[in-house]
């Protein structure tokens, strides 16, 4: 069902990120060996490296597409605290081989951060060109371009100092009105229980590892509204599902395991409007699984937030698929053969020959048979 | 942050340089305002002495940089910061250690280095652009380097020839020196585009480490031709760098400034230090090992001395996320994963099992020792990452489905039940066979209600209850059980407990054998007057039932006859079909491809992957809900017939609509109000306009997602949500292209700026039309007015010999009104658009024949101010 595909990246280190654009037409791959690259789907649906530039003085951790109605714009954040947004200039109609690769100009270097940013990210479309980058002292800013016509002006409008540190951010997609602007934020600080390194960064006790902000319209002002406390090991990633009509939210959270969170809001139910518009939430954990070994490092979503994509430590790509509410399963286990060479062998990789690389791989799926299905009630 | 093993002592002030004494038990650390001699003890520093004394604190006191001989215990040398070069004499009685001071140098002294063996020698690199060499005996300078260049900021003895020194300059280059032979250097190589501000030998091998400002570490290799090795790259200017003992690949580095950490690299993996240490607040101004690969020793700016056990490092590579995964639009999976990824962690020495943490351990000291080594040997191979995608088969795309609807559906021209038939024919082909049975319950139920006259205008929101789902069914029960069966089975999907109540009793009458309601509903309707509209409506149905066209019914159950393996379809085989359902359907293969399959996510449309699971899953649950509706349903029904206000279809449609959304399928609920029409507002009670707003948004961006602009555009331009059909107004604008190159045309009559066609020729006399151009409507062939108004008087053949009976002249009002293209191809183009709402839309008007016209419209979306999507 699946076709596999090595793609010949030419990354120096390893890779950090990979983002599609808006159409599922471009990709762009950010490394530790400070370049990123885009890549774009050629005539025959395969990848064709349209760019490749030194982006940062050191690893490269996230890149990220702007919608694409702000025209042809990612944003990179880096090892070397800064977060750089990027521009594709001349004619972009024009296909890049005709002219080699193409250009991508600096924009704007934010450079606010005083250690790694770990995160960046475009704000949904409708509240505008916003950006939000986070950083390992736990310090979320909110970037604004005021005007879209100029790339080189960010206003850093807000700094919510979380005071641990955070790994990971996303930005709630949905639609709504109804739904205030809201960020999540992953932190991977060590759970302060264990015995060593006494971390006094965190010393209200607490180990919550995901916290919901909200914008709130009236105050002008981002607040923690909610902290779920069901994530309690330090967060590689997370991510919101597309919300494209849901009265709740779905959160992927990637720590230990793979977990489903989902996010209800209650607003006019129990709590009435007069409580300073603090929308509190019923989350849920929906569902959690542990197969990726020990590990999951990252989760991503279809464009329908119907399917989940994880990836962990045993370098396989599971896809977790909503059977009907509440009901998530395994729907494919996506594993290059080239991936597990080095797996087993462990400390003695350093000697390992590089094997030639393989452009084929297999695909197994997920054992079909689900005995115990569990009524819905 | 400060753990067990690693030890500090703060300063008075900061210190500039360290250097340690032969046997790694003292070291003494200078600065500005302070000069100390602490030994190492027990890992704990204790002040042996300060130098610091007397009665004249003068500049020779404020140290540059520092350098203890490795041979004369006692022996220190100091670079002032007045460029004097002072030798201190730790045996020396008395408080003033101080032996001699060589003022020699014009400039601030930048670095002082002893030789290797001879105890004699030292030597210094100046600001002034000078080396020297002292005889420390003869208290004399000896030589005098001149290295040509601004300054000199590291000169070191090299371990392997005795006499060899290699000095760094400001201007990037690197000199090997002779340090008997004043006259000219041995080797001069340019190394960096910046400054040069340190420089480390190798232990064993001939490497020379030079760190810059350009932010790199250099490793060149001076056997014979220097040859650059290896290139480190940081995140700031280096200041200083220092081979790791007895480890080849090894050496650590702390940068000049913004950054305080020190880093221990693997060269051969250039980009992520193997190690770091973030013990200092302020940057690190020195560093040396203390003759051992796991100690080393760093002053800072933050005034304070540490020493560091390797155990204590951090590993960023640990941290570092090694994977990235992304799904696209189009359903294509990328990841990205390290070829050969790290082993997996031991259990530490202090036995907290690492599973507990996860590998992510940003805090340093949490590898056990055999960890480390591990993590050590694998490090620099780690490297190398692949990415790799996965791509759905192209016949059965993902969101094959999803576009084949979206393209296909017929959403507005025609009775909310035509377009609902046509739909759920749709949603048939393309096996969304829940989407279907909600649409063929739609067509049922707008079916009725057209049947008399002109249907009847909603009235307010809450006051009608549009006609029950359940009416039409009695003349073919078995038919339309078979139906609504898979209405019933998606209701348990929806999860909030508040509406299960609600669903319950919905799916509960729909679940009922049919005769059971129609008997109450006719009871109780003939007295409901104040409906009247919708009774009325319903009525007529009744008395004329067999005017229907039921083949959608039909085709229903013969869809789903061959899943439930039920040989004899007949009704009264079927007034038992839920309870008898469960277990044929559990006995049934679970990969069997059942037409009727209601399974949830196969109506999403989506579980390409998934169906058989879900199939199988999803069937004994049904069948479970339907068992227990058979009960309840009936009884509630029967015992109240006055409530049967609650059996309205508003509420369940808009709960399956709900559902729908909140299974990700946004698109039949978008579509289901669309397609309705001014019907649209029983439903407005249930779905409030937030919602709708955000469904109808929620499917333009998926279709613009898959650049399906014109459906966009119809689902704007169809937008009942005034936000959503105002967006078709915003930053629309038109241009218009070359038909021949496609390149866009400037304004006027300019002709095309690439391939200098002339546009808009009369096709009579040739010449460029300017001002009116008359055309037909059918060839797109004209020119000016009165000649083309000539051409007809005489033809009724189109003037450009293309063959067409044009149309021109017959009727005056049609040529007048599309006399427009030329000048006002703008405006009418404009115009158009504003009749059609049209964001992205294919140009209607005009240009029936685009290969003849000689102007394509080119609008520039609103989504593409920079991205100019053409739309011809």
């Amino acid at each position: 069902m699946f076709e596999t595909q090595t793609v010949v990246v030419d990354h120096k280190d390893l890779i950090h990120d990979v983002a599609y654009d808006f159409y599922g037409e471009r990709m762009a791959t950010c490394s530790s060996d400070h370049y990123v690259k885009i890549w774009d789907l050629d005539e025959n649906g395969g990848w064709r490296l349209s760019a490749s530039w030194k982006a940062h003085h050191g690893s490269v951790w996230k890149v990220t597409w702007a919608h694409p109605e702000f025209g042809q714009l990612i944003a990179t954040c880096s090892f070397d605290r800064t977060a750089a947004i990027w521009e594709e200039v001349g004619d972009t109609t024009v296909p890049g081989t005709e002219r080699g690769l193409r250009q991508w100009v600096k924009r704007s270097n934010l450079v606010d951060s005083r250690t790694s940013v770990t995160d960046v990210k475009f704000g949904p479309k409708h509240l505008g060109l916003l950006l939000v980058t986070c950083s390992a002292d736990g310090i979320i800013r909110i970037y604004e371009a005021p005007d879209v016509m100029n790339l080189a002006q960010w206003i850093l409008q807000h700094e919510i100092p979380i005071k641990v540190s955070i790994s990971c951010l996303s930005w709630n997609p949905s639609l709504s009105r109804v739904h205030p602007p809201m960020i999540a934020l992953g932190s991977d600080e060590p759970n302060t229980l264990s015995n060593m390194s006494v971390n006094d960064r965190s010393g209200n006790g607490s180990n919550d590892k995901v916290f919901i902000y909200e914008y709130s319209e009236a105050s002008r002002r981002w607040t923690r509204t909610d902290c779920l406390v069901s994530v309690q090991e330090p967060v590689n990633d997370l991510a919101f599902a597309p919300n494209l009509g849901r009265s709740f939210h779905l959160l992927a959270v990637a720590t230990k395991d793979v977990r489903i969170i989902k996010i209800e809001p209650i607003i006019d139910s129990t709590v009435a409007p007069s409580s300073g518009g603090t929308a509190r939430f019923r989350s849920e954990v929906v569902v959690a699984f542990d197969d990726h070994a020990s590990c999951a490092w990252r989760v991503s979503w279809n464009v329908t937030g119907t399917m989940l994509a994880s990836s962990g430590d045993d370098c396989c790509v599971r896809l977790w698929k909503m059977q009907y509410l509440n009901q998530w399963k395994s729907v494919a286990v996506l594993r290059n053969e080239r991936g597990e060479g080095g797996n087993g062998s462990g400390g003695g990789a350093g000697e390992m020959a590089v094997a030639p690389r393989a452009h084929t791989a297999y695909l197994k799926m997920a054992a079909m048979a689900n005995p115990g299905h569990m009524p819905w009630h | 942050m400060l753990s067990a093993n690693t030890i500090c002592v703060s300063q008075e002030g900061p210190a500039n340089a360290l250097a340690l004494n032969k046997d790694y038990t003292q070291v003494v650390i200078a600065g500005r305002n302070v000069f100390k001699v602490f030994s190492i003890v027990n890992d704990e520093f204790s002040e042996v002495c300060n130098l610091r004394v007397g009665k004249n604190l003068n500049l020779n006191f404020s140290s540059i940089d520092v350098a203890w001989s490795a041979i004369e215990e006692n022996t220190l040398a100091t670079a002032a910061t007045n460029g004097a070069v002072v030798v201190w004499n730790l045996g020396k009685q008395g408080r003033s250690k101080q032996e001699h001071v060589f003022s020699d140098h014009k400039r601030t002294v930048n670095k002082v280095s002893f030789h290797l063996t001879e105890p004699a020698l030292l030597i210094s690199g100046s600001q002034d652009g000078t080396m020297k060499c002292f005889d420390l005996r003869m208290k004399e300078v000896a030589r005098t380097f001149l290295s040509n260049t601004e300054s000199v900021r590291d000169v070191q003895f090299s371990p392997h020839q005795a006499h060899t020194f290699a000095a760094v300059s400001e201007n990037g280059s690197v000199q090997v020196w002779d340090v008997r032979r004043a006259e000219r250097c041995l080797q001069q190589f340019t190394a960096h585009s910046g400054p040069v501000f340190a420089c480390d030998w190798h232990p064993e091998q001939t490497w020379l480490a030079t760190a810059s400002r350009d932010k790199t570490i250099k490793v060149w290799d001076l056997h014979a031709k220097p040859t650059l090795e290896y290139t480190i790259y940081t995140i700031a200017s280096v200041g200083h760098v220092k081979w790791r003992p007895q480890k080849k690949y090894h050496i650590a580095s702390c940068a000049l400034v913004l950054d305080s950490t020190i880093n221990v690299w693997d060269i051969r993996r250039p980009h992520i230090p193997f190690a770091t240490f973030a013990e200092h607040r302020d940057v690190t101004t020195a560093i040396a090992w203390q003759g051992d690969p796991d100690v080393f020793l760093s002053t800072s700016r933050d005034c304070t001395l540490y020493r560091h056990k390797f155990r204590e490092a951090a590993h960023p590579v640990l941290w570092a996320n090694p994977q990235g995964v992304c799904v696209s639009a189009r359903g294509e999976v990328a990841q990205a994963a390290a070829m050969r990824p790290l082993p997996p962690l031991p259990p530490s020495s202090d036995g907290r099992p690492p599973a507990a943490l996860g590998r992510k351990q940003p805090t340093a000291g949490s590898l056990s020792i055999n960890a480390q080594s591990a993590l050590e040997r694998a490090f620099s191979t780690a490297a190398a990452t692949q990415l790799t995608r996965w791509t759905q088969n192209s016949s059965k795309g993902e969101e094959a489905p999803f576009i084949a609807c979206a393209r296909a559906y017929k959403l507005r021209g025609s009775p909310p039940h035509i377009l609902a038939k046509h739909n759920a024919q749709v949603a048939r082909d393309v096996d969304r066979h829940t989407v279907a049975h909600v649409w063929e319950v739609l067509a049922v139920l707008y079916e009725k209600r057209s049947v008399p006259e002109p249907a009847p205008q909603p009235p307010a929101p809450e006051g009608a209850p549009p006609p029950p789902l359940h009416e039409p069914h009695p003349p073919h029960a078995p038919a339309d059980t078979a139906h609504y069966n898979s209405v019933v089975e998606e209701e348990p999907l929806v999860d909030t407990e508040e509406s299960m109540d609600n669903q319950f009793q919905y799916s509960g009458v729909l679940g009922l054998p049919t005769a059971d309601i129609y008997i109450p509903r006719i009871k109780h309707h003939t007295p409901d007057g104040e409906v009247c509209g919708w009774v009325s409506a319903a009525t007529a149905h009744y008395v004329d039932p067999d005017a229907m066209d039921w083949t959608l019914p039909e085709e229903a159950f013969t869809l789903r006859t061959p899943h439930h393996h039920d040989p004899e379809p007949d009704g009264a085989a079927h007034a038992n079909d839920h309870n008898s359902n469960a277990p044929l359907v559990v006995s049934s293969s679970p990969g069997a491809l059942s037409g009727g399959s209601s399974s949830a996510s196969s109506g999403s449309g989506q579980n390409v992957i998934s169906d058989a699971p879900s199939r199988q899953n999803y069937t004994p649950q049904s069948s479970v809900t339907t068992v227990e509706d058979g009960v309840v349903g009936p009884l509630r029904v029967r015992g109240d017939p006055a409530d049967s206000g609650e059996l309205d279809a508003a509420p369940l449609l808009a709960s399956a609509l709900k559902l729908h959304a909140d299974l990700g399928d946004v698109q039949t609920g978008v579509c289901v109000l669309m397609a309705l029409a001014d019907y649209r507002v029983d439903l407005f009670p249930y779905i409030d306009e937030a919602l709708q707003e955000h469904w109808l948004l929620g499917y333009i961006e998926l279709l613009q997602r898959h650049k399906l602009w014109n459906l966009a555009t119809e689902i704007i331009r169809g937008a009942w949500v005034y936000s959503v059909w105002q967006s078709s107004q915003q930053s629309t604008t038109v241009q218009t292209a070359c038909a021949r190159c496609g390149r866009r045309l400037r304004a006027g009559h300019a002709p095309c700026d690439r391939c200098a066609a002339q546009h808009s020729l009369c096709a009579v006399c040739h010449q460029v039309v300017r001002g009116l151009f008359a055309w037909c409507q059918g060839c797109a062939h004209g020119g000016h007015l009165h000649h083309i108004q000539k051409w007809m008087e005489q033809h009724s053949l189109c003037p450009a010999g293309c063959g067409h009976h044009c149309q021109l002249g017959r009727n005056k009002s049609a040529l007048t009104t599309s006399c427009t293209l030329s000048k006002t191809c703008q405006a009418t183009v404009e115009q158009q658009l504003s009749v059609y709402n049209a964001r992205t839309m294919d140009i209607v008007l005009p240009l029936q024949v685009k290969e003849t016209i000689p102007y394509r419209v080119f609008i520039i979306l609103s989504e593409g101010q920079k991205q100019a999507r053409e739309v011809t």
